[in-house]
């Protein structure tokens, strides 16, 4: 993997004068201009051909690495890494049909470092897709579009656009169609750009939109079939929901950075600020978020090369829970950072008010939080615990979480509309079965095991609670949603608990010794299924404790900078026809 | 082992079976479900379509996307799909 080259790059550029230096962003952000050196930089690198498959001649082979990169940009500037990580989400459509649309064409060009948008949204439309009403029509060979999409990110930048319009006047889920606009080549007069929007956070972004009027596009700018643009945006957004949630890691490194160089600096009452009990709790619990968050973002970045067919469930989860999880962080490292946390121009801590207010775009675009929530509240009756024995033939997610493992080609063929069951939280049971008792301490072992016998209890709990359900349609009621929310907590701590018996060398280190980042996250997540367990405070005091004191491990569980290494275990996976 | 009310052969008795499925999906609708009648047309939404796929394929124990039910928009079309599912599989254990 090349995280590590990209991360020594950044590194230089945030030097005085590079087009990462903190100076040069935050001015960027006042002025509300666009970080255009940065995003040179990235080009520059070559960051476009991770956007684009291997298949179609770019490097985009393994969704972990794509978002371990994104999130080294993004632990230095959101803005940047959602400004420049756009185009990933603006042609992942083209990947997803295959050959029925300008996959090779589309590729060239962002090879060749042009952006791409998304253009999904209408000012009237929101989240309801359906409600779309930008239209195509035939026109000779080709078709005309007329209608708005807004706001959309690089829509005035990008002269590349992949849009969902209306192909059918009477709408509908075959209704819609997806088409790649190229504004070039289209009349003069027909796409207007609608003004760059101010913004709360991303300040610098391209968030503007577009104007079409009957503005034609040859047949070849055509993606999928027609009909089919809807069932393809669902299922792009399972691939893009999931690479999201690593602007969320990224602003939680940032944020836990600033905490640690915090707890290094201050001192009060004349001793360090971490002798304050409640400050090492509240620090722990922010390192404790930030592990969960991995678990649950790298597991479903491995799952979508494993099990595509399950991703409409692992891409809601993670899209649902992962943000809302590092918004709380921050809010926890910023009560810490006080006045800092607040205060734009002192030296060093000023960048917090800003990737507080960039992060605050992640929860609400591409399916809000409560978008992907109630997707999951709908069908979670056919997820129930125990429903189906087991998936014929699943591997457990401990095989393809394995270090070592090399996941098996994107086959976007694979992914379906709902999900037929879900291995992560399926092997839970298992999992928890598994512990074995011999790693750390036999206190500490045992402390575990009893946290993830917890975690078994609740997640029956939560069975017997969705037994007496039934699918239902419409807006689900609070209480669907917040037993869709328990589902994500328990997958949560099942994703931790896969990872921890899939990685030996999580055993150990400051982190892993006695198990202790694993209590972190199942203290966490018993927490959010209202068990918090008595053990807690201790665990997140040891674990804020290990921020201040120990100034150069990375606050991680995964080990993403190491070299790409062939499969060692011969574990590639042939994917099921 | 899935047990259903009706002759999984018969389509005629899946057509029934589904009206009355979706009939729970429209409790404001005052007439029977026509079998013949674009199911869009009862204000069936999205995640309508979602919820009820997943009911039918939880009770029948064969995968049902909501994509079938987008191809096959229909009550009637849709038995005709779901009766050679049914034919082509033996349900799994629900
Ligand atoms: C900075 C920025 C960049 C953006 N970039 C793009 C882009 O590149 N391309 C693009 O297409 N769009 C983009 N968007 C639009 C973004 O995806 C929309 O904000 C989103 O579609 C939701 O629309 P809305 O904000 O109008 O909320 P609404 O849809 O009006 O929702 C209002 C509220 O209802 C909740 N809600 C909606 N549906 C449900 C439901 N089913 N169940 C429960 N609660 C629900 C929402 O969570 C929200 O709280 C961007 C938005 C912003 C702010």
């Amino acid at each position: 993997m090349r995280t590590a080259d990209l991360e020594a790059r950044i590194a230089g550029w945030s030097r005085p004068g590079g087009p990462f230096d903190p100076a040069v962003l935050t001015a960027h952000d006042e002025a509300e201009s666009f970080p255009a050196e940065a995003c040179a930089a990235l080009d520059a690198w070559g960051l476009p051909e991770y956007y684009v498959p291997v298949r179609y001649g770019g490097r985009q082979d393994r969704l972990d690495e794509f978002l371990a990169l994104l999130r080294r940009i993004a632990a230095r500037d959101l803005t940047v890494a959602v400004a420049h990580g756009k185009t990933f989400l603006g042609g992942v459509c083209a990947w997803v049909a295959q050959e029925d649309g300008p996959a090779d064409l589309l590729a060239r060009h962002v090879l060749a470092g042009q952006p791409v948008a998304w253009g999904l949204t209408e000012p009237d439309g929101g989240s309801d897709l359906l409600a779309g009403s930008l239209t195509a029509t035939r026109h000779g060979s080709g078709w005309l579009l007329s209608g708005r999409k807004w706001p959309v990110n690089n829509a005035t930048r990008g002269n590349l656009m992949c849009v969902l319009a209306r192909t059918d006047p009477q709408g509908g889920p075959r209704g819609f169609t997806v088409f790649l606009i190229d504004k070039r080549a289209t009349p003069a007069g027909t796409v207007r750009p609608l003004p760059k929007m101010p913004t709360h956070g991303i300040r610098g972004a391209d968030i503007s939109g577009v104007e079409l009027r009957a503005a034609r596009v040859p047949a070849h700018a055509l993606v999928g079939t027609v009909g089919g643009g809807l069932e393809l945006v669902l299922k792009s957004l399972q691939l893009t929901r999931i690479v999201c949630v690593s602007l969320s890691l990224g602003a939680g490194d940032h944020a836990l950075g600033l905490l640690r160089r915090f707890l290094g600096e201050r001192r009060l009452y004349g001793r360090d600020l971490v002798a304050l009990p409640h400050v090492r709790v509240t620090a722990g619990r922010a390192v404790a978020r930030q592990f969960l968050a991995e678990a649950v973002a790298h597991t479903a970045a491995r799952a979508a090369h494993q099990v595509p067919e399950e991703l409409s469930v692992v891409s809601a989860v993670a899209k649902a829970f992962v943000p809302t999880l590092i918004h709380g962080q921050l809010r926890l490292v910023g009560d810490l950072l006080g006045a800092r946390g607040f205060l734009t121009g002192v030296e060093g801590y000023g960048g917090f008010a800003k990737l507080e207010r960039d992060h605050q775009v992640v929860p609400l675009f591409d399916g809000s939080t409560w978008v992907n929530r109630a997707g999951l509240a709908g069908v979670l009756p056919l997820l129930r615990p125990g429903r189906r024995a087991t998936a014929p033939g699943a591997a457990s997610p401990v095989r393809w979480l394995r270090e070592e493992h090399r996941p098996a080609p994107l086959d976007t063929r694979r992914l379906r509309l709902s999900a037929p069951r879900d291995s992560v939280l399926g092997a839970l049971p298992t999992l928890v079965a598994e512990l074995t008792g011999n790693d750390g301490t036999p206190g500490a072992a045992d402390q575990t095991a009893s946290l993830a016998r917890a975690l078994l209890r609740a997640y029956e709990r939560l069975g017997a609670d969705l037994a007496g359900t039934r699918p239902t349609g419409g807006a689900p009621s609070t209480a669907a949603l917040r037993l869709a929310e328990r589902y994500e907590w328990c997958f949560a701590g099942a994703a931790a608990l896969a990872l921890h018996a899939a990685r030996p060398r999580l055993h150990d280190g400051p982190w892993g010794r006695d198990g202790l980042w694993l209590r972190g996250c199942l203290a966490l997540v018993l927490e959010g299924l209202d068990s918090g367990p008595s053990a807690a405070t201790q665990v997140y005091d040891r674990l804020g404790t290990l921020l201040g004191s120990t100034p150069d491990v990375p606050v991680s569980v995964l080990d993403d900078t190491a070299p790409d290494e062939p499969a060692r275990d011969g574990s590639v996976e042939v994917p099921a026809a | 082992m899935t047990t259903y009310g009706f002759d999984r052969a018969a389509p005629s008795e899946i057509q029934s079976w589904l009206v009355e499925r979706l009939a729970e999906y429209l409790p404001d609708l005052g007439e029977a479900v026509d079998p013949h009648r674009q199911l869009g047309e009862y204000g069936l939404d999205s995640i309508t379509v979602v919820a009820f796929a997943a009911d039918v394929e939880e009770q029948l124990g064969i995968p049902v996307d909501p994509t079938a039910i987008w191809d096959y928009p229909t009550v009637s079309e849709l038995a005709g799909y779901v009766a050679d599912e049914l034919a082509g599989r033996r349900p799994q254990a629900a």
